[in-house]
């Protein structure tokens, strides 16, 4: 019996940097999640989202060569590429800060098929909305760490700060976090 | 609120469940195909291979790799001169990971690119050479399904120094 590996995300890069097609359809296959929802958190905006992964993959297609994987690992490389155009467009566009009402409400009735859910629902929508309303700083660390799960090292990767930056600033946002939720996070939908 | 005295369950539990709620969210799927069209436009295929021609190319490189090394060798033993660390970088082409779970080689091109040193140990090749930049050329031969089969590091003619 064989058994057959996938191909690390590495090894992809590797592939896209040599002209692989295979490859870049695979990378994105595998991460275009993780990428697209990082930017839904980092903006609250899915139409900016699918603006900042197709940036990220176009940006992959032209640097896979410059990537280095003794600095970090790829899913921090596209977080990293992730935030820089996220930041471009916050810069650009103020009112993203909050979600807009096209969005809001696409997110909040995906799963709302119950008074339950509508409930549930709604206090999700609250969360990403003071999720959002953080200072880019902190949010970032927020999102990075606590939502896509990223190690402490390869959030730091993404920011270019130090660990103990991605860990202060990680604190300091979750502080800000259970003030805006007070009030929330005691509901019954969190359980 | 002081930074140290909020209430860290409460606040873990909201993230975990605007997470789980949305671990299902994805980029359309039609991104995939647009960014694929817009990759084939933009690789560049220099040296590309006929099926009935492919073997010979490669058996024709590998001939010239060694009589060329052979070559400078005898020339090297005659002149004295030190051999350069470059010329011994090439390499026989290596299977490309994951290959050997593909189709049969059918038809392909040989494509001469650019490669990252630092992804060569990933690719089964150890015998790195010095690069002021960081890239190394390399030769790829991708099947007839567009994926990768084998590579191995160029014959240091015309390539990077």
């Amino acid at each position: 019996m064989s058994v057959q590996h996938s191909p690390t995300d590495d090894t992809l890069v590797a592939g896209i940097a040599a002209g692989d097609r295979a490859a870049l359809s695979a990378l994105f296959r595998r991460r275009q999640g993780d990428v697209f929802r990082f930017a839904l958190h980092l903006t609250g905006s899915r139409l900016v989202a699918e603006d900042v992964t197709q940036e990220v993959f176009l940006a992959v297609m032209r640097d896979a060569a410059r990537y280095d994987p003794s600095r970090s690992s790829v899913v921090a490389w596209l977080c990293g590429i992730a935030r820089n155009h996220a930041r471009q467009r916050f810069d650009r566009d103020r009112p993203l800060v909050s979600l807009d009402d096209e969005d809001r409400r696409e997110v909040a009735t995906d799963r709302a098929d119950t008074l339950g859910d509508l409930t549930r629902a709604e206090g999700i929508e609250a969360v990403r909305k003071a999720v959002v309303s953080l200072p880019m700083p902190y949010r970032e660390a927020v999102v990075l760490c606590d939502l896509q799960e990223l190690s402490y090292t390869d959030a730091a990767a993404a920011l270019d700060c130090p660990t103990g930056t991605v860990r202060s600033r990680l604190h300091r946002g979750r502080a800000m976090l259970a003030a805006k939720l007070a009030g929330i996070t005691n509901a019954r939908w969190i359980a | 609120m002081n930074a140290h005295d909020y209430d860290e369950r409460a606040v873990t539990a909201a993230l975990r469940a605007l997470a789980s709620a949305d671990r299902g969210m994805e980029a359309p799927a039609e991104l995939e195909s647009r960014l694929l069209e817009a990759f084939a436009a933009t690789v560049t295929r220099p040296a590309e291979v006929r099926t009935d021609r492919r073997w010979m190319a490669i058996a024709a490189a590998f001939v010239l790799t060694v009589g060329s090394s052979v070559g400078w060798l005898a020339w090297e033993r005659t002149s004295g001169m030190p051999a350069r660390h470059e010329a011994a970088a090439a390499t026989d082409f290596v299977p490309w990971p994951g290959a050997t779970a593909l189709p049969s080689f059918e038809s392909g091109e040989l494509v001469r690119t650019d490669l990252p040193v630092s992804v060569l140990p990933l690719l089964g090749i150890t015998d790195v050479r010095e690069s002021h930049d960081g890239l190394v050329t390399a030769d790829l031969l991708i099947g007839q399904d567009g994926m990768v089969r084998a590579v191995r590091l160029a014959p240091n003619e015309g390539g990077r120094p």
